[in-house]
């Protein structure tokens, strides 16, 4: 191993125990409905501190379908468990000037994105590299600034959100660290102590799982 | 040719003044545009106490003044009225030093483009933090010299590319500062290669990745790597 990669894991791996460390301060009581959900995913990063294993996801070859709605199924990845898919035909092509079309409005575009992948893993399907690469922007752009010029209840919590699950996955399968290094960037960026008051807060707690286990998929992929 | 640098702070742009001003065949404009931080008059008040000093330092700044080479905008470069202010210096060549994305309107008021010097080896790393990404991931660092359009680097026309060794830099603050400051020599090289004919530009094809501001957990990587190179 090189010094770069030898510098770059053991930076990724100091960051992997400081994230699940932390799920300790995550309070299950400030989700509501979905406190056990939380309790769940705090668990398990507890536990994976020093295991460092995550359940196995494999790269879809093709359109997934399934039958939960997106949420539920973010909720099972992240709590590590099996989904039951199909394949079906490829979506169509022409989401992205949808996407465009919803910038100023969050609520559709958090509508429009959680239609479209009722099977999270169908985000990381090279048909779906021009959206990877807006989120991308948003995220590290326009939704960036404004948290920096103001504070993170600027902008539609439960937009950015979804956004960084996405970006959570799409970074325990893809070599490009940009994907991995926005999740990096929010981390350092979001306070600690944040609970956004807003319907789906519990997509605070599947961020975390995500970026955890993007993180371990890294340092796994460098030794 | 004339050729405008286009800047916010006078000392900004005096820097790159200082660098080009023997260029032979050639007229230098030092073009001042208020910061989108700042009203047109403080800024432009900041300006004018900085030309006072640099006139007692340097008799190269007297001259711009006395050749009328130095022009005030009171507006925004993409306000109507500035881009017409801009025609009407007839400039062939822009240099880009103010911290603004341009519009079309504006870089079509000069006749050639305007120049941007990039610290990153292009087409591969658009956006920002290209030296540091280009660290992280094992790839030579370097300065693309190309013609603005109105995207994030993704201007067609390359100049210009070169390699640049930082190896003896402490720090990645360091190293930025030495690419930032070679600025003024990477346009000479440009300019006098356009001044050439040498005009077969490289394609900047839109093959590389947008890089965005980088994590402090990446950054502290590279400031390290930096460290272990020199070490």
């Amino acid at each position: 191993m090189s010094t770069r990669q030898d510098l770059i894991s053991h930076a990724l791996r100091k960051r992997y125990i400081e994230v699940c460390t932390n799920a300790r301060t995550l309070n299950a009581t400030a989700f509501g409905d979905m406190s056990d959900f939380v309790d769940r995913v705090r668990e398990q990063l507890i536990e994976n501190v020093e295991r460092g294993s995550f359940e196995q996801w494999e790269p879809p070859t093709a359109w997934l379908l399934c039958d939960l709605d997106c949420l539920s199924a973010l909720r099972a990845l992240a709590a590590g468990d099996a989904l039951e898919c199909t394949l079906g035909p490829p979506a169509d092509s022409g989401f992205l000037p949808q996407l465009q079309q919803a910038c100023r409005d969050p609520a559709l575009r958090f509508e429009l994105l959680i239609a479209r992948y009722r099977h999270p893993l169908n985000f990381v399907a090279t048909t779906e590299r021009t959206i990877q690469e807006h989120i991308l922007e948003r995220l590290m752009v326009s939704d960036r600034s404004r948290i920096e010029r103001q504070s993170p209840d600027a902008i539609d919590a439960d937009d950015l959100l979804l956004k960084l699950n996405f970006l959570g996955i799409h970074a325990s399968f893809t070599t490009d660290l940009r994907f991995l290094d926005a999740l990096n960037y929010y981390y350092e960026l979001l306070p600690s102590n944040w609970y956004p008051k807003s319907r789906h807060n519990w997509l605070l707690a599947s961020y975390w799982s995500f970026y955890a286990r993007a993180l371990t998929v890294q340092v796994n992929r460098i030794n | 040719m004339r050729i405008g640098i286009l800047a916010h702070s006078f000392n900004t742009a005096l820097h790159t003044y200082e660098a080009l001003q023997d260029l032979s065949e050639s007229e230098i404009y030092v073009v001042l545009s208020p910061s989108p931080n700042r009203s047109a008059w403080s800024n432009h008040a900041v300006n004018l106490v900085r030309l006072g000093i640099a006139s007692l330092k340097s008799i190269s700044t007297l001259r711009l003044v006395a050749n009328r080479r130095l022009v005030l905008l009171f507006r925004p470069l993409d306000d109507d009225r500035t881009v017409e202010r801009l025609k009407h210096l007839d400039l062939d060549v822009g240099l880009h030093k103010a911290g603004v994305i341009y519009r079309q309107t504006t870089i079509g008021a000069f006749h050639v483009g305007i120049l941007n010097p990039h610290i990153g080896l292009l087409p591969a790393y658009r956006g920002r933090s290209v030296m540091e990404w280009s660290l992280l991931q094992g790839d030579p660092v370097g300065i693309t010299v190309f013609f603005i359009d109105s995207g994030i680097d993704t201007g067609e026309r390359i100049v210009l590319s070169e390699q640049v060794d930082i190896s003896g830099r402490r720090s990645m603050a360091e190293a930025k500062e030495y690419l930032f400051s070679l600025d003024g020599v990477f346009f000479r090289k440009a300019l006098m290669m356009l001044r050439e004919g040498d005009q077969t530009f490289h394609h900047n094809d839109g093959s590389g990745r947008r890089y965005y501001v980088m994590s402090k957990l990446f950054t502290n990587v590279v400031d390290q790597l930096l460290k272990e190179k020199r070490s």
